[in-house]
């Protein structure tokens, strides 16, 4: 069945330890600032804001208070949106080399008639909602803000936290397209 | 390398030279690849062992110096700083700690100010205490973590945005099951 695939894709998807998640998502920030679109700075700021050598837990975020995921990164050069800022937060157990939790989240306005938007994907620490199907286990939502409807889940397949930021940088820039198509009519690979 | 990225990333701003103490052999290559991930993306990266070989490589390169002979290495550098100064993007020197690198360092005054403000040692800059941040939970929640996230499980906690901030952080905080 789909869905138990979709969970079992998405539950191997923890086997990561800290040190590759953090550093895939410091380059993709660094790609970020060299093509213009944040500022350097945030590439060095994507720090963890703890390791609790008694949970051995580890957070990856933009240390700040904005948030309970930390300060967002304002985003520049996306002429269709408006003030679009990114949250990126993961928690690993550094113990068991496992991620325990993801999100990356872009908020903004469209340039064109000002209506404000959510895309935020989500790996969840732990089973919730009725089943894999109407709760996947990493999904996106996307809607006018996280507290008004529709406040569907779509499912995602099994994305490292840098490639859901990879595919979410991609909608709104196809300048940041990370697998282009070699030719039109050409095989997808 | 918690808190310590803003300071690597803050020394790589600042050519030609900077430091990084590490604690094991079998660490040096994820360190480096950590201070890499660090770095502008668009700089080459080059693993070398000798300051030939990190003086050889093109000045807007990132040279991960990593001596064989450390002790040598420091001393050479420093007799030979001026030949670094038209990097425009830093050679790292990794040297491991209480090796015969960090005690030459120590022994050579002149370098050792050069590099001082590039000087990167993790195991100084990154303190959490978490014992302290357990009490300041217990405090906010009234609850340890593992007390919140049980209630949080059996959907007792509300999704307010406190409630919210506390739930991350007791995630955070949360003891493996032999110690909560």
């Amino acid at each position: 069945m789909i869905w138990r695939e979709l969970a079992t894709q998405h539950e191997a998807l923890r086997e990561r330890g800290y040190p590759e998640v953090a550093k895939e998502l410091r380059k993709r920030i660094g790609r970020l600032a060299v093509g213009g679109h944040c500022s350097q700075t945030f590439q060095g700021r994507l720090s963890d804001k703890t390791e609790d050598k008694r949970s051995k837990r580890t957070e990856v975020l933009i240390k700040g208070s904005q948030s309970p995921i930390g300060d967002p990164i304002p985003l520049h050069n996306l002429p269709s949106i408006e003030h679009p800022k990114l949250w990126i937060y993961a928690l690993l157990d550094d113990r068991e080399k496992r991620l325990l939790k993801y999100t990356v989240r872009l908020d903004g306005r469209w340039a064109a008639d000002q209506v404000p938007f959510t895309i935020s994907v989500e790996l969840d620490d732990r089973l919730m909602g009725s089943g894999a199907c109407g709760h996947p286990i990493l999904h996106c939502h996307m809607g006018v803000d996280h507290d008004r409807r529709p406040q569907f889940r779509l499912p995602l397949p099994a994305l490292t936290p840098w490639e859901a930021l990879d595919w979410l940088i991609t909608q709104l820039n196809e300048g940041h397209e990370p697998a282009p198509w070699k030719a039109p009519g050409a095989s997808p690979s | 390398m918690w808190d310590s990225v803003n300071n690597i990333w803050s020394a790589l701003q600042q050519p030609p030279l900077m430091v990084v103490l590490y604690d094991d052999y079998g660490l040096l290559e994820s360190v480096q690849e950590e201070v890499a991930s660090i770095a502008n993306p668009s700089w080459p990266v080059r693993r070398v062992s000798t300051v030939d070989e990190a003086l050889s490589t093109p000045a807007d390169t990132l040279a991960l110096l990593a001596p064989a002979d450390e002790g040598a290495t420091i001393e050479e550098l420093d007799g030979g700083r001026d030949r670094f100064v038209d990097r425009a993007v830093p050679v790292v020197v990794f040297l491991l700690r209480g090796g015969s690198g960090e005690r030459a360092l120590a022994k050579a005054p002149s370098l050792l100010s050069w590099v001082r403000s590039n000087l990167i040692d993790p195991s100084e800059q990154d303190q959490f205490d978490s014992d302290a941040a357990r009490e300041e939970f217990i405090r906010s929640a009234g609850k340890t973590p593992e007390e919140w996230l049980a209630m949080r499980r059996r959907g007792e906690i509300d999704g307010s945005p406190e409630s919210l901030g506390l739930t991350y952080r007791a995630l955070l905080l949360e003891g493996p099951d032999d110690l909560a």
